[in-house]
């Protein structure tokens, strides 16, 4: 008799997901889908709402990556004024997506995900969480507490308040930057810069312990997309989208983010709120990519700041073409934010970051736009179309979580393969199974799309694929 | 019981929520009604949901009140508790859903502190997209405003 194991809720994620698994005869896993259960709707019903509204909605779809969703909704609003918003305006939506990026890594890494890398895989539940890490590691846990509070607090000093601030407006920025709040974040960058090194430092010296994970937790063939600067360099707020596959050949590079329909398309899985991104050229589900800190890292050329390129030195190390393993996700993870620090610094240098000058003014003239910006766990694309008045007629978003849906099943069916055996289902197999998802820090609060009805299901099939048993709700 | 003197100007209150969808956003109307009151020594932070940095806010309080919309029946009302909170031996929230509990858990672990903490449930009738709120929980919202006056002021004692 075969059998589903479900795991419901997958812990220590962003949103909420289910897995299902499901077991042959003999034991083995078959199949696993990652099924992502909620239903948002922003797309619908952002429908007949003024376009300048966008940023303020959208940040709210989410409670953890909110300027990603303000920055690309602000850049789709800039096209539909078409506007090029002044240098300053630039400069510090970068440092409030740099706040964000620092922020948003931080907490994957330290509160969601090192509980496994510190603690083990198979360290009893009641203690694989942040608050036995705070036990065992309080230097560790309090290293993360205040390298999110830090990235937060940019957010907060720019931007007005740490979460869903409006400050990012059609056209630039609401308000300038002061001296002091430029002073006070530089004097707080020195301490995250020694943060983010000794943690880098600890991530090395205990890898060689994941050699199983690594070599399984979605390690596999794909290609890699994300936005690079005209020179191939590492870029999260602007730039255009390069390709590269798992030998980091290029598969398309410079392209026209606004063009992305040309390129991305999206199926529809009926059991999951979650599209599947795919590309275009090689069909669905050949076409499979990643986006995040794993791609944009395989993707760049360099990064352009000196630290984080001495660490992108070592870690191309890992692999002679692309790094394939999902596991280094939290490696790539921790060298942005050093990138990120890198960035904040350099900006808030500039002799124009105090510019009083930081908003462009017109009215709409375009109906259509497009925003993309890289997002903490990857590329993010709002497509907006208006009427005449200004109201939205249409609004597509891909995701960053999105773009990774079919990478993160492959992954979840590889990792289960190996670690979910037989009748003895172990704690920290199942546990594996979920790490494989806190790789990719997926946000699903964002991820869901407009369309289709209730579509979760638990169903036990048997090896005939007959359904014998069904659980809606 | 202490007065907010006493607290000697440190009393926090959070309130989170989403507000976007109906009645969850009761807990950050309050905290927004707290802010806009400027009681001496009273702090008023609003969230989008607990997260694991707030550990550090909680080190510069005597005392911290959480607000919360909660999903309630027809009976139920404001919920008002004293949470044991570093003392609490409860398996920590999953996800990125921090509880209170964790976090003064956090905090005493970290830094060594154990503020007084509350809680407040909010009754809430409806979490779909939007941004209206029901009248029951307009109607818990002012209570809970109430609660928080009479906690500050030391006029609430509730067994442990």
């Amino acid at each position: 008799m075969s059998k589903t194991i479900t795991i419901d809720p997958v812990t220590r994620i962003e949103g909420h997901s289910k897995i299902t698994l499901h077991l042959n005869d003999q034991g083995e896993v078959d199949e696993a889908r990652f099924h992502v259960t909620q239903f948002r709707g922003f797309e619908k019903f952002t429908e007949g709402r003024p376009f300048y509204e966008m940023p303020a909605i959208t940040a709210r779809i989410c409670g953890i990556c909110p300027i990603s969703h303000l920055l690309a909704s602000a850049k789709a609003c800039d096209e539909l004024l078409a506007v090029r918003i002044p240098p300053a305006a630039e400069r510090l939506r970068r440092v409030l997506h740099m706040g964000q990026t620092i922020q948003s890594h931080a907490l994957s890494f330290f509160h969601l995900s090192s509980p496994d890398i510190l603690l083990g895989m198979d360290a009893d539940p009641a203690v694989r969480n942040v608050l036995g890490l705070a036990g065992k590691y309080p230097d560790i846990a309090r290293d993360g507490v205040w390298l999110r509070m830090f990235g937060q607090q940019i957010i907060e000093w720019l931007a007005g308040k740490r979460v869903h601030p409006a400050w990012a407006v059609p056209g630039g920025v609401s308000s300038p930057l002061t001296a002091d709040v430029r002073d006070r974040i530089l004097e707080m960058v020195p301490r995250a810069f020694d943060i983010t090194r000794r943690t880098l430092d600890l991530f090395r010296s205990v890898l060689n312990q994941f050699g199983d994970e690594i070599r399984v937790f979605a390690n596999f063939p794909t290609l890699f997309m994300g936005l690079t600067t005209p020179d191939g360099g590492l870029e999260l707020y602007d730039g255009n989208i390069r390709i590269r596959d798992e030998a980091r050949r290029m598969v398309g590079d410079q392209l026209d983010p606004s063009s992305y329909h040309k390129f991305i398309g999206e199926a529809v899985e009926p059991w999951s709120y979650l599209k599947m991104p795919f590309y275009k050229p090689r069909g669905y589900p050949d076409g499979i990519y990643r986006v995040g800190p794993l791609a944009r890292l395989n993707n760049a050329d360099q990064c352009g700041t000196p630290m984080a390129d001495q660490e992108l030195a070592e870690f191309r190390k890992l692999e002679a073409g692309a790094v394939l393993s999902s596991f280094h996700f939290h490696y790539a993870r921790l060298i942005e934010i050093l990138f990120a620090l890198e960035q904040v610094e350099l900006l808030l240098k500039h002799p124009d970051v105090l510019s009083a000058r930081v908003r462009a003014s017109a009215g709409p003239n375009r109906n259509e736009g497009v925003g993309v910006a890289e997002a903490p766990r990857g590329t993010l694309i709002h497509h907006y179309r208006i009427n005449d008045e200004g109201l939205i007629t249409w609004a597509n978003l891909i995701i960053a979580t999105g773009h990774n849906n079919l990478a993160m099943n492959r992954g979840i069916l590889q990792a289960a393969k190996e670690f979910v055996r037989g009748s003895k289902i172990a704690e920290g197999a199942l546990n594996r199974v979920e790490a494989v998802i806190r790789c990719y820090d997926p946000c699903l609060s964002c991820s869901t799309h407009a369309l289709g009805q209730m579509a979760l299901r638990l169903q036990l099939m048997d090896p005939n694929g007959n359904m014998i048993d069904e659980k809606c709700r | 019981m202490k007065n907010v003197g006493e607290f000697n100007g440190s009393v926090l209150v959070i309130g989170w929520g989403n507000d976007l969808l109906g009645d969850d956003a009761a807990g950050r109307r309050v905290a927004q009604e707290i802010a806009a009151r400027r009681w001496p020594g009273v702090e008023a932070l609003e969230m989008h949901q607990l997260t694991p940095e707030l550990a550090l806010r909680l080190t510069e309080a005597e005392c911290v009140i959480f607000v919360d919309a909660y999903p309630a029946s027809e009976e139920d009302g404001v919920l008002l508790r004293r949470l044991a909170g570093a003392d609490s031996t409860d398996t920590p929230g999953v996800g990125h859903m921090g509880r209170p509990e964790d976090l003064l858990r956090m905090a005493a672990t970290l830094y060594g502190t154990k503020p007084e903490a509350w809680m407040i449930g909010i009754p809430a009738c409806s979490f779909e997209p939007g941004d209206a709120l029901s009248g029951r929980t307009r109607s818990g919202i002012q209570q809970a405003l109430r609660a928080i006056e009479n906690l500050v002021r030391g006029n609430i004692h509730v067994p442990r």
